[in-house]
């Protein structure tokens, strides 16, 4: 009976991933047999060194990549690209289109499938819901960085989809604009209680948002720390973040992170 | 190679896109005070029985005696036709052409002697063989112009479609974008590129149409500028360059209404 249960609560269930990828003719090994379960409603943070595969893994998720090994998404094998998956870029300029209002950009990814009434109802939900209703007739070249990204998470959030994957989406901004979107991030979180898989290399960050943590390092990369992080849906910049236990977690990854990349420079 | 040539010319003729922005339209006519003086001193001072260097008074007779007889209009209308015509031809294929060449993963690089080989075929040489193949009519003149201009439509789409960033290409793969929605979508970002292409094209169309017209008789103002100088008619040969440039003014301002009025979306810095 709790195996039952259990299987229900599991979107992702990823057994002995690997992933090769071929650069000049040269094929390389990035990710090297990675096995864990991505379960429902949660906020799974991943933090790593720069070019362990972080980003490898996330297009691994939403089935850009070929890999070898066993990915289920909701019990079926992942071969292509997955539905209900949306990944939200760090680069907002490029996953933005240039040409296309705010609007038509959180159109972009329903359009045309789902009545046109309904679609509308769902771009204005999400424009609102990351507060841009003030501009849904500008261009993203016309915004700021925290807008445009606001824009990106706004065209991944109309998807209604069952996980979001985000790939560093805060990393070019600057830490208050950064602060304003990760609280925008957890309340979109209660409200919508998407399964989210987060990465990203500030431990802080990682640490904030997620309810469990994974420390992606060495290279082929593999997991080499796992983490729960049990503070509770409601999170708050400043007590949380001056919190014991915060920084008790907070503690405990940078020291994984250090020896992650004391191992790595050893080896490499 | 190509591709780089593609580029430097992209960003000399986005520079000056921006430039004839900026004057809104007035630039050019301000432009083309020089020439209008120039005009001018010629017909003052200019020998009113010149045989080669008449008066621009008397291009301005030959035109209208032109008019009378039904000539101009429906020459100018001739040419624009064909004109207009291949260039909607040579912006279709050059388009589908270019986005298949910039879809594939080499880039269809090992085309490019052919691709190389092809564009630089000049057009007087084609103008023969073509004739041959197609006899000396309308269509035949179409192909010429059209086998002229879609180059460097082709060659644009293709290296903006080459350049537009992996991001965005898995992000509408991501979105679930497939067939007919994804190609619009990199239309829609590879048309910075495409119109650059058509700017370049369509001066090359307008010359390869007179071209044409001039070597093989077809009507429209090449084949009036052809008879009059066949008839040593001096002041209409003048006044009909003066036609000829002024199309050509009309066709830029043109094209750069469309790119003007298509781009403004695509923000500052198109990269
Ligand atoms: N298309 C590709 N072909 C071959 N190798 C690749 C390709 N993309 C990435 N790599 C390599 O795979 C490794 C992991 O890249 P990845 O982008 O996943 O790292 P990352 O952890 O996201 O890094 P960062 O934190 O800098 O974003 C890098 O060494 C990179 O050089
Ligand atoms: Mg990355």
């Amino acid at each position: 009976m709790p195996e039952l249960i259990k299987q229900d609560e599991v979107v992702y269930q990823v057994l002995d991933l690997s992933v090769n990828l071929r650069r000049r003719g040269q094929e390389r090994v990035i990710l090297e047999s990675l096995s864990f379960d991505v379960l429902k409603k949660e906020c799974l943070s991943i933090v790593g060194p720069s070019g362990t595969g972080k980003t490898t893994l996330l297009r691994a998720l939403a089935g850009l990549v070929p890999y070898s090994g066993s990915v289920k998404f909701h019990g079926e094998t992942l071969n292509g690209p997955a539905s209900d998956v949306v990944l939200v870029f760090q680069d907002y300029v490029n996953a933005l289109l240039r040409w296309r209002t705010v609007q038509k950009n959180v159109a972009l990814g329903i359009e045309g499938r789902i009545p046109k009434e309904q679609c509308q109802e769902r771009i204005d939900e999400a424009i609102e819901t990351v507060g841009l209703q003030n501009y849904r007739d500008s261009y993203p070249w016309e915004l700021s960085g925290g807008m445009q990204q606001r824009v990106q998470i706004a065209r991944a959030l109309a998807m209604k989809p069952k996980v979001l994957l985000f790939d560093e989406p805060f990393g070019s901004l600057d830490a208050m604009t950064r602060e304003g979107l990760q609280d925008e991030l957890l309340r979109v979180r209660s409200v919508f209680q998407t399964t989210c898989v987060f990465i990203t290399h500030d431990i802080d960050e990682a640490v904030y948002l997620g309810d469990r943590l994974m420390l992606l390092s060495g290279s082929p990369a593999s997991l080499t720390f796992e983490l729960d992080i049990p503070l509770g849906a409601s999170r708050n910049q400043i007590l949380t973040k001056e919190s014991g236990e915060f920084l008790g977690y907070r503690h405990q990854v940078y020291e994984q992170m250090r020896k992650a990349h004391g191992g790595s420079q050893a080896t490499g | 190679m190509t591709l780089q040539t593609a580029n430097t010319h992209s960003v000399m003729i986005r520079k000056s896109r921006h430039k004839s922005n900026d004057g809104k339209g007035v630039a050019p006519l301000v432009g083309l005070l020089p020439l209008a003086a120039l005009l001018l001193i010629w017909q003052v001072f200019g020998n009113p029985h010149s045989v080669f260097f008449p008066q621009p008074n008397r291009w301005f007779a030959a035109i209208d005696s032109l008019r009378q007889q039904g000539m101009l209009w429906s020459s100018i209308l001739a040419t624009a036709s064909t004109f207009i015509q291949s260039m909607i031809v040579a912006t279709l294929i050059g388009t589908a052409l270019g986005m298949a060449l910039g879809s594939i993963q080499w880039g269809g690089r090992a085309l490019d002697p052919l691709l190389d080989f092809l564009r630089n075929l000049p057009a007087a040489a084609l103008v023969p063989a073509a004739a041959i193949v197609l006899g000396t009519n309308t269509k035949m003149a179409l192909v010429i112009v059209v086998f002229s201009s879609v180059w460097p439509i082709l060659l644009n789409t293709r290296s903006a479609i080459l350049n537009l960033s992996p991001v965005l290409s898995s992000s509408i793969t991501n979105l679930g974008l497939g067939g007919f929605r994804r190609s619009s979508v990199m239309i829609g970002s590879a048309l910075p590129g495409i119109l650059l292409g058509v700017r370049v094209a369509a001066p090359l169309a307008l010359i390869v149409t007179l071209l044409a017209e001039f070597i093989t008789n077809l009507p429209g103002v090449g084949a009036l500028i052809l008879s009059a100088q066949q008839n040593f008619n001096s002041a209409e040969v003048y006044a009909l360059l003066l036609v000829a440039g002024v199309l050509a003014l009309v066709v830029n301002s043109i094209v750069s209404a469309i790119e003007a009025s298509v781009l403004h979306r695509h923000g500052p810095t198109t990269s």
